[in-house]
């Protein structure tokens, strides 16, 4: 029940920010740069690949599946990392930190009702990128069938989704990038909780993430795979397989992929909150 | 006992900010926690709610060891630990709403009754980035007055307060104690502030305790009385005859410092019948500050 009401009142302190709907704002601005891009460039790099993508199936269901993949690499890791490392350390910065700990709930109460309120206020800014670039696409590109298109499996080409199951892969897809996306949150929580300046907590966790994706897309003669494999960002897309729960042909689901990025991905989520929670139930308030 | 510590010490790597202290305040006390910036007060309140660790010692709150995992005691503390530190875009009542839901939660009607008592209604409904400093230090005495507390903890409350400001929060302060009973711990380094308001303390300096005590009776063992009379050495004799201690004033060698001994009017008229010539017989207490620093700096002029 404390941890509860500790949850509700975070969520409302974020709900009542207004910095927390500066997200929103630029999820709307990402997906209105995408659409111009996309017309300004006549659709003609679409047309190129390999012949596969027909420019009839790129509606609206195909943008914004499109938004999402190329948000979840660029956009949504800024916002995840915002969102979860201005929680500890911006309280500490602004003093309320301490307006809160000398209060009767513990510090782990308080550690993971922060956790959790990042993850469900991040689930929230990825439901409506989707949700937004959906409806926009949809009124700018009209519908039609939903041409699944991930450039991860450009080789195997596109398939396409049955009746309202483009509803489904975009919840779990959403659900999917949300978790793999929390890792950086709970990173960010984590250097969140050694540091009273958020803006400490931004730059780490940001640059963890440029280190690890160019680290992961070196060639193997340079960095070994085994190497590679360690990388956090290596195993966030995982969420991608996701979709082939939907696909018309069962086998094309790589459960064992799907597993194992899954587990490293909530492997470094679970270590990095777990080391957040160790400094921040430790450590000295003294901002 | 409402609050205890003892050994309370507390290491900042190299530095000891807290050496082995021990204060004890009873129910009903408004207690002054004295020291110069930079003596350790802040960091023992910290210990004391718990935001900070201490290296060494026992903190006792109502009774209970106050550790990680045994804060049950502190829905009965109302603290304010340096600035005030509140929710800028929430208003006043939202911060009073929130902080009393994560104590355990209390009627609106209690909200109500803090917000009057501190005399911010009208303005409760307000962003809390528009209030003033004055102001956002009376929210933050109302949140501390939330839980119905047996024990208030104040840390420099009028600090960076204009004159008007530092009126009404002594005042306030005061009429807690007096009329709601409050047990009060106020940290501050405005030793008339003290005077003014506590009837017990502690004054602490580099982190050691170097007094604790009843501010009145500090004042009087303090107490004095000023001598010019002549000769001075007869004078000095019938004083230390009488029982006093009497010491020539370096600064003023015809000035005799006299304490102990009989009361003034008695000291006239045996100087008097000795057929001393008294120019002046003054009654001199202290003020706390001269004490203060006669304890802080040992050895420094006060």
């Amino acid at each position: 029940m404390t941890f509860l009401r500790v949850l509700r009142w975070e969520l409302y302190k974020l709900a009542k920010r207004r910095a927390s709907y500066l997200g929103f704002g630029l999820c709307v601005l990402f997906s209105l740069v995408v659409m111009l891009g996309f017309a300004y460039t006549s659709w003609r790099g679409l047309r190129h690949h390999g012949g596969a993508i027909a420019l009839q199936y790129v509606n609206g269901y195909f943008f914004a599946n499109f938004v999402l993949q190329i948000g979840f690499v660029s956009l949504l890791p800024l916002l995840a990392t915002v969102i979860a490392g201005s929680q500890i350390a911006g309280e500490a910065r602004d003093g309320t930190l301490r307006a809160l700990l000398v209060r009767p709930p513990s510090r782990t109460t308080y550690f993971g009702a922060k956790a959790a309120a990042s993850l469900l206020w991040l689930q929230v800014m990825v439901l409506f990128l989707i949700a937004f670039a959906l409806v926009f696409g949809l009124i700018a590109m009209g519908g039609g069938d939903f041409m699944v298109y991930v450039w991860e499996y450009r080789r195997m080409g596109p398939w396409f989704a049955g009746g309202h199951d483009w509803i489904w892969i975009f919840l779990v897809s959403g659900a999917g990038a949300t978790m793999a996306l929390f890792m950086l949150g709970s990173l960010a929580l984590m250097v969140s909780s050694f540091t009273d300046n958020p803006v400490v907590a931004h730059v780490t966790t940001l640059g963890v993430f440029f280190i690890s994706s160019i680290v992961q897309r070196l060639p193997d003669e340079v960095i070994d795979p085994g190497f590679k494999d360690m990388m956090p960002t290596k195993h966030m897309s995982y969420w991608h397989e996701l979709q082939h729960l939907f696909h018309p042909d069962p086998s094309r689901l790589d459960v064992g992929r799907l597993w194992n990025d899954f587990a490293w991905c909530s492997g470094y989520t679970l270590l990095f909150l777990a080391v957040g929670l160790i400094v921040f139930a430790r450590r000295d308030v003294t901002a | 006992m409402v609050l205890s510590t003892e050994g309370l010490s507390k290491r900042f790597r190299r530095r000891t900010a807290v050496d082995e202290l021990s204060l004890t305040v009873e129910r009903g006390d408004v207690y002054g926690f004295l020291g110069p910036n930079g003596a350790g007060k802040t960091t023992t309140l910290r210990m004391i709610v718990g935001l900070v660790r201490p290296t060494a010692g026992v903190v006792r709150v109502l009774g209970e060891p106050l550790t990680s995992r045994h804060r049950g005691a502190l829905a009965r503390v109302g603290a304010i630990i340096e600035t005030p530190s509140l929710y800028g875009y929430l208003s006043g009542r939202d911060n009073l709403r929130m902080l009393a839901s994560l104590g355990g939660g209390c009627p609106e009607s209690r909200i109500d009754a803090v917000i009057e008592r501190v005399g911010l209604t009208g303005r409760e409904r307000d962003p809390v980035r528009i209030y003033s400093h004055g102001m956002k230090q009376r929210l933050a005495i109302a949140a501390a007055l939330l839980p119905a507390p047996e024990l208030i903890l104040l840390d420099e409350p009028t600090n960076g307060l204009d004159p008007m400001g530092i009126r009404s929060v002594r005042a306030l302060v005061r009429s807690l104690a007096h009329d709601d009973g409050l047990t009060v711990l106020l940290s501050s380094h405005l030793l008339s502030e003290v005077q003014q308001i506590c009837n017990r303390g502690t004054i602490i300096a580099r982190g050691k305790t170097v007094w604790e005590g009843q501010v009145d009776e500090l004042l009087a063992t303090r107490t004095h009385v000023r001598v010019r009379a002549r000769p001075v050495d007869q004078a000095r004799a019938i004083i230390e005859r009488a029982g006093g201690s009497a010491d020539v004033d370096p600064e003023d060698p015809g000035l005799t410092i006299v304490r102990g001994g009989p009361e003034p009017e008695a000291l006239v008229e045996a100087l008097v019948a000795a057929g001393c010539r008294v120019g002046e017989i003054t009654r001199q207490t202290p003020s706390l500050e001269e004490i203060f620093v006669e304890l802080v700096e040992p050895g420094e002029p006060s």
